[in-house]
């Protein structure tokens, strides 16, 4: 159900991972790569990741929001370069009720972010940068 | 004790393979990182700005390394 993947994320066979009768509502979240990065064009983004730790703390994520909430997850998060506009991650959340799946979906994105070692490097007009947090450091070479 | 550390983020522009050490017993992750800094002044301070991780948890950086751990230093993550 946690996967770090370096080809296109497939939305809807993620969905189908959570889509069981018990569940009346599914709640998808999609992060795409945007154009502007806090003001600075970005041509396309380079993911890296510690994968087989990034894969443990996702299956980690799952079994939390499985104690919070009556739900199913499923998430992917691509590596590799990634397109404007393409997805970089997906969270799938299904309940019984959408009142947790918003919820749940919410947390397991927020989570992601913290926990989940991801990291970006935008690719600009002026250079490479790779994002650590709130800064942005200058990538050795365009590759 | 033989130990393999991971870098990432900026620091993987300077060893983007896993690197192998030696270390005494009895080191600790903060250790590791002033064994860096002498390899590569550029590493030096990584386990402030990093959280460490060993064989894919996260840990505090005082925690003793034993024999064959994977040493991983984690910059602020950027994933999402």
């Amino acid at each position: 159900m946690c996967r770090i993947v370096r080809e296109a994320i497939d939305v809807r066979a993620l969905e189908a991972r959570v889509s069981r009768v018990a569940n009346g509502g599914i709640v998808t979240f999609v992060g795409q790569v945007r154009e502007l990065s806090r003001g600075r064009e970005v041509d396309y983004l380079e993911y890296d990741a510690y994968v087989p730790m990034a894969e443990k703390q996702m299956r980690q994520i799952v079994v939390a929001a499985r104690e919070r909430w009556p739900v199913d997850v499923a998430m992917e998060h691509r590596i590799g370069r990634i397109e404007l506009g393409e997805a970089s991650v997906v969270v799938c959340v299904g309940s019984p009720h959408r009142g947790d799946a918003f919820e749940a979906c919410r947390w397991c994105i927020d989570t992601l972010k913290e926990t989940v070692p991801i990291w970006k490097k935008e690719v600009c007009p002026d250079g490479a940068f790779w994002i650590e947090g709130e800064d942005a450091v200058e990538a050795k070479e365009l590759e | 004790m033989r130990i393999t550390v991971r870098l990432f983020g900026h620091y993987s522009d300077y060893a983007a393979e896993p690197l192998e050490m030696e270390m005494p017993d009895g080191a600790t992750i903060g250790d590791v990182a002033v064994t860096l800094a002498g390899r590569d002044q550029r590493l030096a301070g990584i386990d402030k700005s990093c959280r460490a991780a060993v064989n894919e948890e996260y840990c505090r950086s005082d925690e003793p390394v034993h024999e064959a751990d994977e040493v991983a230093f984690i910059p602020p993550m950027s994933g999402g």
